[in-house]
């Protein structure tokens, strides 16, 4: 009996390929090489005159002190996002994993946010969170916190961070319950008969065979930190106040496509690419050694 | 079957010629960025003149906020599929005109088809906005507005004060917030929309005080800012202490203010004039409307006025038809009648000058308020005809950042006026490296 039928054809294949390479160089590469490119040229915003500028745009980024504190907020920012989401996802999914009746609900109503787009949650946030009229502002106030996200860098850093999170949740939250439906069920009750406790349990058997998983997720939260953000961050802050939620990506855009300085859009955008690539490659390589594949 | 085919092709042939004579309409695209209710108005003025003139047709297309329909013009450039006439707003003027090329000048169009605009029936700080250093107009101006102090009257009748005597100078403000907020009719005294512009900007015009080199840039590319001077930096560090002492209320960059005013947390907002018939129907307060305030030390006479808006650009490289078409859209708009119905429909100020306006039987206060608003800009005369930068948009921005520092008190005004200076000169030298 034959169970596999392979082909020789060697065309065939790339057909079946094409479409998805045709989208990945038309919309992926295509714009990579473009940025690129007009990183090392310098030119009027309706490329009349354009010449070449070799470093002068990177330098003129490096020089930029508001580019070196939207680097820093940028990392700042994707640490607190990728944390926060990981372990409140995994917290839920623990949980949603022991209810024994209507887990069902609980699990459509927490991977709902992530249906949500995130200019619509940005908006929700910044009306429960506006200074003037918002319900939560109110309730701060109750405490003696004037909350006011267009003053205070911090509370506009936590508001972007706490609607990014609550995206983000249901993702991390989705992954982990499939995560720790796939630990055998005889691991941990062998180890409930050796005389392990629920938290030996959790720290010695599902964490470690959860890791692939939290691997995965942490890089995905980064990126999306990184790329993802960029909706909430225009609807609630415009990058402000001053400086304080510029981060890369929202400054790529602003300098790109409200600027109209392509150039340094460019440049900014070259070096962005660079550092999250960086950043996989290294995670990758280092953090794989200590990754339980199953 | 030979036959049939025959007829087929007249047919074919018919078609061809009948569309060739009966759509020798010379279509105009028309990009712009009103939104809504001003999207409605246009669309009807456009329609009038579409009816009007049976040789062409202009087409509109909504292209998003102002820096979104300047993106697309960018983008639509360099894909060589650009519009004809394009609304862009005032801050983008420097990038318009600067590399030549771009644009057709508003003048050279009407030399060359031989028409003209009404020059003077128009107002002078609107053609001074959009004119070279030749006094020439570049552009043609379409939606004006001026940064304006709105007030809540009943607030104002019910902390003892009177309502019909509108705050003059910057002392008045104070004074008035510091009266409502001891008497507890409000948390805070004022706040605005468009720091960057409506404050900032706007205090360095309305002061005849230089913002940059050059006569604000409208000399020369080669400029320097100087907006870092002591007036604006006392100003600044004002509006700091005031924020401590809550009669200012920072609202952010964008509008989001208008809802402490609304809600009546605010006795006085500042706002685009164009926003009176916005908030008019939404407040259940009696609204009043002045002039952005001054400084006290000031005399009427020295003081200045600013605009702020859009224009309509031609672009390069247009057939004599379509500039003919063009110019003549352009003499319709700026004709009494229609100039009265989008000042009324709108909120944005005439460009044609009011006593030249068709006389209306019965006005709505909204439109009496309106009537009113056109001389906050045409009375008083300009040491500067406003601010004309490179990379104008990215330096608003970085101002707004140094201001927001400054609210939080992060920073001293002196210090980051200089910052902002520095930072926004850099710009400038980028600008004039980009488009040499």
């Amino acid at each position: 009996m034959k169970y596999y039928t392979y082909s020789k054809n060697k065309i065939v294949p790339y057909l079946f390929i094409a479409p998805q390479i045709l989208v990945t160089i038309l919309f992926f590469i295509w714009p990579s090489m473009m940025a690129v490119w007009q990183s090392v040229q310098e030119g009027d915003p309706f490329g009349i005159s354009s010449e070449w500028a070799y470093i002068y745009n990177f330098k003129d980024v490096f020089l930029s002190k508001s580019y070196l504190h939207s680097l820093w907020i940028t990392l700042l920012y994707g640490l607190f996002v990728s944390v926060f989401a990981t372990v409140f996802g995994l917290i839920l999914a623990l949980l949603v994993c022991r209810v024994k009746r209507f887990a069902y609900i609980y699990k459509i109503l927490l991977i709902w946010p992530y249906a949500v787009a995130p200019v619509i949650a940005a908006v929700l946030f910044r009306f429960l969170l506006n200074p003037a009229i918002g319900i939560l502002t109110e309730f701060f106030s109750l405490f003696g916190y004037e909350w006011n996200y267009h003053l205070n860098q911090w509370d506009a850093f936590w508001i972007v961070v706490v609607s990014a999170v609550w995206q983000q949740i249901s993702y991390n939250f989705l992954f982990f319950l499939v995560g720790l439906r796939s630990i055998p069920k005889s691991l941990l009750e062998a180890a409930s008969i050796d005389g392990a406790s629920n938290f030996q349990r959790f720290f010695h058997i599902t964490l470690p065979l959860l890791s692939p998983t939290t691997f995965f997720l942490i890089v995905m939260n980064l990126i999306y930190s990184f790329f993802d953000t960029f909706g909430i961050i225009h609807i609630i802050t415009q990058g402000g106040p001053s400086n304080s939620t510029n981060i890369l990506v929202y400054k790529v855009f602003n300098d790109g496509f409200v600027g109209l300085d392509i150039g340094v859009s460019a440049a900014q955008s070259v070096i962005l690419m660079l550092i999250v690539t960086s950043c996989v490659l290294l995670q990758f390589k280092y953090v794989e050694k200590k990754v339980h594949y199953s | 079957m030979i036959a049939r085919l025959k007829n087929i092709l007249y047919f074919v042939l018919l078609f061809i010629l009948s569309s060739t004579v009966f759509a020798k309409k010379i279509e105009i695209s028309f990009w712009h960025s009103m939104a809504g209710q001003l999207g409605r108005t246009l669309n009807e003025i456009v329609k009038e003149f579409n009816d009007e003139n049976a040789n062409y047709h202009i087409k509109t297309v909504y292209k998003g906020t102002y820096p979104e329909t300047l993106t697309s013009t960018v983008a639509a450039f360099r894909a060589g599929a650009k519009p004809d006439i394009v609304q862009i707003f005032d801050i983008a003027t420097a990038t318009m005109i600067n590399p030549p090329g771009v644009i057709m000048p508003v003048h050279e169009v009407f030399t060359k088809v031989g028409l003209s605009l009404p020059l003077e029936q128009m107002i002078q700080p609107a053609i001074d906005y959009y004119s070279d250093r030749d006094n020439k107009l570049l552009a043609l101006p379409f939606n004006i507005s001026t940064p304006a102090l709105f007030y809540n009257k009943d607030l104002f009748a019910r902390g003892g004060l009177d309502p019909e005597e509108s705050p003059k100078t910057w002392d008045d403000v104070g004074r008035i917030s510091r009266i409502l907020i001891k008497k507890g009719l409000v948390s805070n005294g004022f706040s605005s929309a468009w720091i960057g512009w409506s404050l900032f900007e706007s205090f360095s015009l309305i002061h005849n005080l230089p913002f940059a080199t050059q006569n604000n840039g409208f000399d020369s590319i080669d400029v320097k800012i100087s907006f870092n001077n002591k007036e604006i930096q006392t100003f600044i560090k004002k509006l700091f202490n005031w924020q401590k002492e809550n009669i200012f209320l920072y609202g952010g960059r964008l509008d989001d203010g208008q809802s402490f005013f609304t809600s009546e947390k605010c006795a006085m907002f500042i706002q685009s004039s164009g926003s009176y018939a916005d908030i008019e129907p939404s407040v259940s307060f009696n609204l009043g409307m002045t002039r952005i305030p001054y400084l006290a030390n000031y005399k009427e006479s020295e003081l200045g006025n600013l605009i702020g808006g859009a224009a309509i650009w031609v672009t390069n490289n247009l057939s004599n038809e379509k500039l003919l078409g063009i110019a003549k859209l352009f003499r319709f708009i700026m004709s009494p009648r229609i100039q009265l119905k989008w000042q009324n429909a709108t909120g944005y100020i005439s460009v044609i000058n009011s006593k030249y306006l068709p006389k209306q039987e019965s006005m709505t206060s909204t439109e009496k308020m309106l009537l009113e608003v056109q001389k906050f800009v045409i009375s008083r005369e300009n040491k500067y005809k406003g601010i004309r930068l490179g990379n104008y948009m990215q330096i608003r921005d970085l101002v707004e950042r140094q201001l927001e520092a400054v609210w939080a008190g992060y920073t001293p005004a002196d210090e980051a006026l200089d910052l902002a200076a520095e930072e926004a000169n850099r710009m400038l030298i980028r600008f004039n490296r980009n488009i040499k």
